[in-house]
């Protein structure tokens, strides 16, 4: 075989800075980036490729001055990135002195191995300084924030706002670092447990660029007083009938040649028809709407309601928003389509619709794959043969996620079942942003704490630090027979915070026909790796009640 | 409803924000904008131009409300000082 390892060379931090900036080729155009999202992509990226950041528990505080204690070092980074947000927002902007110092530093070691930073670890302590400054100086970015122009930072996170707007291809906060070769996002949560680059930063998180598009949206809806929330949770449909679970034909599925142990699967979605045929919104709004009312008299206020995965259907959806009390609370379902003469596919997406915005679309990542245990679990036995795996037919081509920055504490995301279960490419996202609230939608059996949604709901409240809401619907999870013991099926929801030691099974009691859930905000102090604090800035949604709602009739 | 894309949303806020402008030059900023985001605009820069469209003007008083509890929140917080 022929030897080609004489045509192989290890990157060196030149090439990989001409990668992110392929303006630094002209030897004129090697000044330092100017705006602080571009230069944590660049200092965080050859952190993060040379696996430096593990240093940072033995060389603490990384600083050039050895006489700086940790607590000197943190409050000079915090200091100069103030500096460089007033800097950023300028007619003229520009960087701190030690920055474009800094910078200088790295582009004279261009010619060397990423390697090079663990032997010259004053090279290695100026990324850390670089990305820690930007990091301090992007504080509140990608928050509510008030229009309060008169304050020397708003021309600042006026950019950053107007930076972060979504594209057909996403948002990033970078100004110069196109968003298909790497991106930096607004962050939430900077993990306390383990060591990863996402240790280093509070306010910033660096992204790979092009597999998945993150979409931020701000929402300019909700008091930045509330420091609570109430969720009214709809375990919608309450009934679903083992018929709806419908199998696809192989010669519609578009995979002839998939081996005989698979098959394909849709779920066809029921809805109340009127006497001329046409679906029956009306009566479901009637019913949704005197849950909001009993809820409303209840607690005196609903923020948002949430139903689970495959709930709705497009018209369902369309007419609830239309109705006159949910104009100022935000809507998320999940919506079942049926194949049409344009799409073979059937469709399993989310909406996600806050007041006085566009409504946020988002598909499914993975199809389900139902198994034996699974078609036994729901009785399914007789549509779908358990001596085969049945794939949900879904087109899984459309892959973003979104990002709703609802309040100062509170940036939530949304996801469809599997997203939650496969940790990519959708896991790396939710873990770099640690968004405040994770809800995920699911078609599953009862929320048990033993079950495979608590596990991976824990796994995100360890890290980033996520509170996790799962919701499945009543009907599915009436449908699941446990193998063994009691059966459950009460348990429509399950919650896990950072904060609580195990995961709360959230039970629809009785006659109800929705739970509201309370959020509260818990302002904590996080830590990076590197020794700052963001000062009790961090938001965490916790459970402060869980409330049962009486339904007027059998919808 | 009205319903805001995510630049419509972000121009009503520069034009909340930069209140060091003249009310002029505010509303110079709604140049591009389409009539919606154009007269939302112009209610939040003046508040005595009169909206007929009820679903304007409850835009327009909801954003006003944001943008004031909003305010009141960051001083009271002390936020990004």
């Amino acid at each position: 075989m022929e030897d080609f390892s004489s045509t192989s060379s290890p990157i060196t931090i030149g090439e990989h800075l001409r990668f992110l900036l392929p303006r630094l080729a002209n030897v004129r155009q090697r000044h330092s980036p100017v705006w602080p999202a571009d230069v944590f992509a660049v200092a965080m990226s050859l952190i993060q490729k040379s696996g430096i950041y593990t240093l940072i528990l033995n060389e603490w505080p990384p600083t050039a001055d050895s006489g700086e204690t940790t607590e000197e070092w943190a409050t000079k980074m915090e200091r100069l990135g103030k500096r460089w947000r007033e800097y950023a927002g300028r007619d003229e902007p520009r960087a701190p002195t030690i920055v474009t110092k800094h910078w200088r530093l790295l582009m004279q070691a261009s010619s060397r191995g990423l390697d090079h930073f663990r032997k010259d670890r004053a090279l290695a302590h100026v990324l850390f300084e670089l990305a820690a400054m930007a990091d301090e100086a992007s504080a509140g970015v990608g928050l509510p924030r008030s229009p309060s122009g008169a304050l020397k930072f708003g021309n600042f996170y006026r950019r950053a706002r107007r930076q972060l707007l979504p594209t057909y291809n996403g948002s990033s906060l970078c100004i110069e670092i196109d968003r298909t070769r790497l991106r930096v996002l607004p962050k939430m949560h900077a993990p306390n447990k383990g060591l990863t680059i996402r240790s280093l930063s509070h306010h910033l998180a660096l992204c790979a660029g092009d597999e998945i598009c993150p979409f931020w949206e701000t929402s300019i809806a909700y008091s930045a007083n509330r420091e609570s929330l109430n969720l009214l949770v709809i375990p919608w449909p309450e009934t679903i009938r083992p018929v709806q679970f419908k199998r696809v034909p192989r010669n519609k599925s578009g995979m002839r040649n998939m081996p005989n142990d698979f098959g394909f699967f849709e779920f066809l979605p029921e809805t109340n028809r009127g006497e001329d045929g046409n679906i029956d919104s009306e009566s479901f709004v009637a019913h949704i709407e005197q849950l909001y009312r009993e809820a409303t008299a209840m607690l005196g206020r609903i923020d948002g309601i949430v139903f689970p995965e495959l709930a709705l259907i497009p018209e369902q959806f369309d007419a609830l928003r239309e109705a006159e009390f949910t104009q100022k609370i935000f809507l998320v379902s999940g919506i079942a389509k049926t194949p049409d003469a344009d799409n073979p596919f059937s469709a399993n997406e989310l909406y996600c619709d806050i007041p006085n915005r566009e409504r946020m679309f988002q598909s499914k990542h993975h199809r389900w794959k139902l198994d034996s245990g699974q078609i036994r679990q729901y009785g399914l036995g007789s549509l779908l043969s358990p001596e085969r795996s049945w794939w949900e037919h879904i087109s899984v081509d459309n892959r973003k996620l979104n990002f709703v920055s609802l309040l100062p504490w509170l940036v939530m995301s949304v996801v469809i079942c599997e997203d939650l279960a496969r940790p990519d490419p959708v896991g790396d996202l939710l873990r770099a942003v640690g968004p405040n609230l994770v809800i995920a939608l699911l078609m599953d059996g009862p929320q048990l704490k033993e079950r495979w949604s608590a596990r991976y709901a824990t796994t995100l409240a360890e890290d980033p630090g996520s509170s996790v809401l799962s919701l499945t619907s009543a009907g599915m999870s009436k449908l699941s027979r446990p193998s063994s013991g009691a059966n459950r099926n009460k348990v429509i929801g399950l919650w896990k915070d950072a904060h609580s030691s195990t995961p709360v099974e959230i039970e629809l009691p009785e006659g109800c026909g929705a739970v509201v859930l309370s959020l509260s905000v818990r302002w904590m102090d996080e830590w990076t790796a590197d020794g700052r604090e963001d000062r009790g800035a961090t938001g965490y949604p916790l459970l402060s009640g869980i409330h049962g709602v009486k339904k007027a009739s059998n919808f | 409803m009205v319903r805001l894309s995510s630049s419509d949303a972000s121009l009503l806020m520069d034009v909340l924000e930069q209140q060091e402008l003249s009310p002029e030059d505010r509303l110079n900023l709604l140049t591009t904008a389409n009539p919606v985001v154009r007269q939302i605009g112009e209610a939040l820069i003046n508040p005595n131009v009169a909206i007929d469209d009820p679903e304007i003007k409850e835009a327009v008083e909801s954003i006003k409300r944001w943008a004031d509890d909003t305010r009141e929140s960051e001083e009271k917080q002390h936020l990004y000082a």
